[in-house]
């Protein structure tokens, strides 16, 4: 066996705090090059770059492995020099991404031109190379130092724990370039700190002052130009607000003469539409800041299908949800409604809006979250509040988004949510919930199911009198009624939308005439109309099996609304696609797809390869990868469908990964830690992993009906007993791969470095398997799946343990 | 002398390259008429003439030039696009054109629509925005000799009132709104097409029609009709 650090052993046991502190500025960086990402292009290209680039974690493993021994031996400077070469590397990334030469443009890969391809390879090395030579830093002092992995793994696992919160505290002060940068800095200290110093302190000195300047001149983002906001920036005499920096994302308004609001406005309106001042997050649309109308003028929404409600009725009490930039509460209060309650998630646009100097109803209440957190917070604790009106933002995007939002989780409109939502309404309340019209129809009509199975379970009177539909040219508005249409509500819905040009396809009208209702209005195909009918007679189920989209309603345990792929229709898009017959394009999932199938095919050969190296010593080499390979895995699949039901519980994506994530390595760190106060691995390796095992399984069947039963108590209540639920496992998954580490360790070191690389790369390919299997088939698969992976890693350890007292 | 040979050399390979350049061109462009025009249905002899006709190559930055005739949208900067080429074809037969009649269009981009309505129609007004491109489509569309085309830096939203009420009108910048002024300016009986799409691919076109007596119609009209589904009682 090499001794590999010699006399200097002692040096790499030492490297905890220096492995922490990288570990901060590794993953910090990330998650700030996401943010620039998202900034730049958008946030799933941004995933797409970073889950390939993440296989530099897979990649120093295989390196290490297949020829590490020269690195092993020069350890005390192979270390620190990666450390310094990677923080270098994360600096270096930023600029090359953001640079004319390399910039690479996700619309360019699309239409062609531009070199999208090539750029996209060089964008991927550019981002690959911090991790790898990070990832090739830690993995040396692990294999230099094994005897020492559980501390070494403990600081690992701290200091990437801390990462996160960290770049998402800086993301609150300063850019998301400025960010990483700073974090690079960090990385590079840690650096010197673990014996850059000793080996050149010219190098030192060179390293310090090219993080100075460049963090003195962070890189500008450069936005695509296919962006919304750099549109906005290409109008006439604008004015520009911002950036604001948060960390739920980077803040622009912009206004111009140009820039009006007017969705999908009536073709019978003559006036002009409000110029407001256009939202932008991360460069992407999110609202409209509008002055109130001036007082006796009609409000714009209610030239539109968003009218229905207010026209139908005058409500006193009126809830907003997810309420943006505002203008639904602009809306309320030109109907001088007496109480408005408005929900908004994100802190700098609510109070933009909340600061409206022109804000009409002083009762106005604010409040954070999200809508579903808000809902479940009301039904726990309020039997007496009751709103006339509930108001939902528009769903969609106005030509559609391209399937671009399919893998995104949204909680506020399962069938649960839709469910409290009920239990909100006063005797007379309606709900309104409106739908861009895309083609062919999927957001329309799965609103329409989810709404037609609520009443299904909550009333006993006809459907149709209890949901009204109006379309424009452009946008659908449902409206549903919680008690039966009367004959006066039903003339004030006829008149509106006679008066404004609109098609009113719900009520009586469309239990009896159905598609001749549609007649201004009117499209070639006849889908929509004949599906609202299949719906209106409850034949949702009907309908879902014949149409090609899944337009079921979601729920809390697959909560993508915007996923509308059917497994069993791959054909039937495939023909669309290769007869270039499909005037849709949904393209969320297979990014995804093509995601996980990059990382796939680039991971199995460089797991494999260090195996050529290894012929002679290969012997048993297939316990230690089940093992690491399912040990890394599982955590995954646990961690991210954790991240998943957590937003729900906490109530905001970003919180909950940031959360989630630190709790868990946090948790893992500890146990790693005492790991190395656990005698010998053969006893404990099996036993832990199958106790995490059937844990996963109690999780799996427990946490959904858990997070149901106190999503009502009070926000910080919830965030304690998140953690108190988390820990235990957490603490015990710190333990395997350390104690695996001793496993290998009695065999060769080469295969403590092959074990960190498949841990990477299980890792990193199950981070995205994940994602797919819970778009596809729920939450809750991924977990029974990681308890799966942790019986064979238990399986795997006991057989091997098993061999060798045989032996 | 040999200096002069060398010179007349140069200008035969030069003029030779540019008329096989030239020819390649047409060829690519008759193709894209019959395979991706043709092919899907667009039969007005007018709307096809005008396909042959107009240059798309020109209307495209050099490094895309040789893709022009590609069955796909085109970047052309500042985040826009000239449309593939069946779109361009479809709105143009779909608001009817004839010689006598005049023309606007909102968001000139490239002038490569504003061109193939010019090959066909009496006059056509067209507004672009974004001033950069405004100036370069009004310079290139001069500069090919479409003098019945004006270009106008400027917001769409109020159309030309000057120079309307128009026979048709074509919006190739899609908006979440369609603006009362341009309904105002169309005539009676007149056409307004407008895409509604994704950045990646148009989805769907809208058809407004202004009937006599001022009642205003849509249609959602699909460029490839998507295979509905069947009711089973059907």
């Amino acid at each position: 066996m090499i001794d590999p650090a010699g006399a200097k052993g002692s040096r790499m046991q030492r490297m905890g705090p220096a492995v922490g502190a990288f570990s901060i500025g590794l993953i910090g960086c990330q998650i700030a090059w996401m943010q620039v990402l998202a900034q730049a292009q958008w946030s799933h290209l941004a995933h797409m770059i970073i889950a390939v680039a993440m296989l530099g974690f897979g990649a120093s493993g295989t390196w290490l492995a297949a020829g590490g021994k020269w690195l092993l031996q020069r350890a005390t400077f192979a270390v620190p020099l990666c450390m310094g070469l990677s923080s270098l590397a994360m600096a270096a990334a930023l600029y090359l991404a953001m640079s004319d030469f390399a910039r690479f443009d996700m619309m360019e890969l699309f239409m062609g031109g531009g070199g999208g391809g090539w750029k996209l390879v060089f964008t991927y090395l550019i981002f690959f190379l911090p991790f790898f030579l990070g990832a090739l830093a830690i993995g040396l002092v692990f294999t230099a130092a094994p005897e020492r992995a559980g501390i070494i793994y403990a600081w690992n696992l701290g200091g990437s724990a801390l990462g996160g919160p960290m770049a998402l505290l800086l993301l609150n002060f300063v850019t998301a370039p400025a960010v990483a940068l700073l974090l690079a800095g960090l990385a590079a200290m840690a650096a010197i700190q673990a014996g850059l110093w000793r080996i050149n302190r010219w190098a030192c000195g060179g390293l310090l002052l090219t993080m100075l300047i460049a963090g003195w001149f962070p890189p500008e983002v450069q936005r695509s130009s296919y962006k919304d906001l750099s549109r906005a920036l290409d109008m006439p005499n604008k004015e520009v607000m911002g950036p604001l920096a948060n960390a739920h994302g980077e803040v622009h308004t912009v206004r111009s003469p140009a820039l009006r609001f007017a969705p999908a406005l009536s073709l019978q309106f003559t006036g002009e539409p409000p110029r407001g001042r256009a939202v932008f997050v991360n460069g992407n649309p999110y609202g409209t800041l509008l002055p109130a109308p001036e007082a006796g003028t009609p409000f714009i929404l209610d030239a539109t299908p968003r009218g229905l409600a207010y026209a139908m009725a005058s409500p006193s009490s009126v809830l907003i949800l997810n309420a943006g930039a505002g203008e639904d509460v602009v809306h309320a209060e030109s109907h001088d409604v007496a109480s408005i309650t408005a929900v908004e998630p994100h802190p700098l646009v609510r109070s933009l809006a909340q600061d409206r100097d022109d804000a009409r109803s002083k009762s106005t209440r604010w409040l954070g979250g999200t809508g579903r957190a808000y809902l479940s917070s009301r039904v726990a604790h309020s039997t007496d509040r009751r709103y006339d009106l509930i108001v939902l933002p528009a769903v969609g995007e106005f030509g559609g988004d391209s399937g671009l939002r399919a893998i995104e989780e949204d909680y506020g409109l399962t069938r649960e949510a839709f469910e409290q939502m009920w239990q909100l309404l006063s005797d007379d309340g309606m709900l309104t919930v409106s739908t861009w019209i895309d083609y062919p129809p999927r957001h329309s009509l799965r609103i329409a199911a989810t709404l037609v199975n609520l009443l299904q379970q909550q009333v006993k009177t006809p459907i149709a009198q209890h949901l009204l539909v109006v379309r424009s040219w452009g946008m659908i508005n449902f409206v549903l009624l919680r008690s039966p249409l009367d004959d006066e509500r039903w003339q004030r819905a006829l008149e509106f939308s006679q008066a404004q040009g609109f098609d009113l396809l719900g009520g009586d009208e469309i239990a009896t005439s159905g598609a001749e209702a549609a007649t201004l209005h009117t499209m070639d195909d006849a889908t929509l109309v004949e599906g609202l009918e299949l719906l209106y007679a409850g034949e949702w189920i009907a309908l879902q099996a014949e149409y090609p989209f899944n337009i079921a309603p979601v729920s809390d345990d697959n909560p993508y609304f915007q996923q509308f792929l059917r497994g069993d229709q791959w054909q039937v898009y495939r023909e669309w696609f290769l007869q270039d017959a499909a005037p849709f394009l949904e393209i969320g999932l297979p990014l995804l797809l093509l995601t996980f199938a990059q990382i796939a095919l680039i991971s199995i050969p460089l797991i494999l390869l260090p195996l050529l190296r290894l012929r002679s010593g290969a012997r048993g080499f297939a316990r230690p990868f089940v093992y690491f390979s399912s040990v890394g895995g599982g955590f995954m699949l646990w961690e991210i469908i954790l991240i998943q039901r957590y937003i729900l519980y906490w109530g905001h994506p970003i919180f909950a990964a940031a959360g989630v994530i630190s709790i868990l390595l946090l948790g893992m760190g500890l146990g790693s830690w005492c790991s190395g106060r656990l005698p010998g691995w053969q006893s404990w390796t099996a036993r832990i992993s199958g106790l995490i095992a059937v844990l996963l399984l109690m999780y799996a069947l427990l946490l959904p009906a858990f997070i149901t039963a106190t999503m009502g108590l009070p926000g910080i209540v919830r965030v304690a007993l998140g953690v108190v639920v988390l820990l235990p496992v957490a603490f015990l998954m710190g333990m395997p791969f350390p104690l695996g580490v001793r496993w290998v360790e009695e065999s060769t070191r080469t295969r403590i470095a092959w074990a960190w690389g498949i841990d990477g790369y299980a890792s990193v390919i199950t981070a995205t398997g994940a994602m797919l299997i819970a778009v596809t088939v729920g939450l809750n698969v991924p977990i029974y799946l990681a308890a799966a992976a942790y019986a064979i890693a238990a399986w795997a350890s006991q057989s091997a343990a098993s061999a060798i007292r045989c032996e | 002398m040999s200096k002069l040979y060398l010179v007349c050399a140069a200008a035969l390979v030069f003029l030779f390259s540019s008329s096989m350049a030239s020819d390649e061109n047409k060829t690519l462009r008759t193709m894209m008429v019959e395979q991706q025009i043709k092919a899907r249905g667009i039969t007005d002899e007018a709307t096809l003439q005008a396909m042959a006709a107009v240059e798309r190559h020109r209307f495209v930055d050099g490094a895309m030039s040789e893709r022009a005739y590609e069955d796909r949208p085109l970047p052309i900067g500042h985040g826009q696009t000239i449309s593939q080429p069946f779109i361009v074809a479809y709105m143009t037969e779909i608001v009817q054109p004839k010689p006598e009649h005049r023309v606007l269009e909102i968001g000139a981009g490239s002038g490569y629509q504003a061109a193939v309505l010019a090959e066909i129609v009496e006059k056509v007004y067209t507004i672009e925005i974004v001033e950069p491109l405004a100036k370069s489509a009004g310079a290139l569309l001069q500069e090919l000799g479409y003098d019945n085309v004006e270009v106008r830096h400027g917001d769409g939203y109020y159309g030309w009132p000057d120079a309307g009420p128009f026979d048709s009108i074509v919006v190739t910048a899609a908006a979440s709104y369609i603006p009362p002024p341009l309904i105002e300016q169309l005539k009676e009986g007149g056409r307004m097409i407008i895409p509604v799409g994704s950045p990646l691919r148009t989805q769907q076109l809208m058809l407004v029609e202004k009937k006599e007596g001022g009642e205003v119609q849509t249609r959602s009209l699909m460029p490839v009709r998507f295979v509905p589904f069947t009711r089973t009682d059907d």
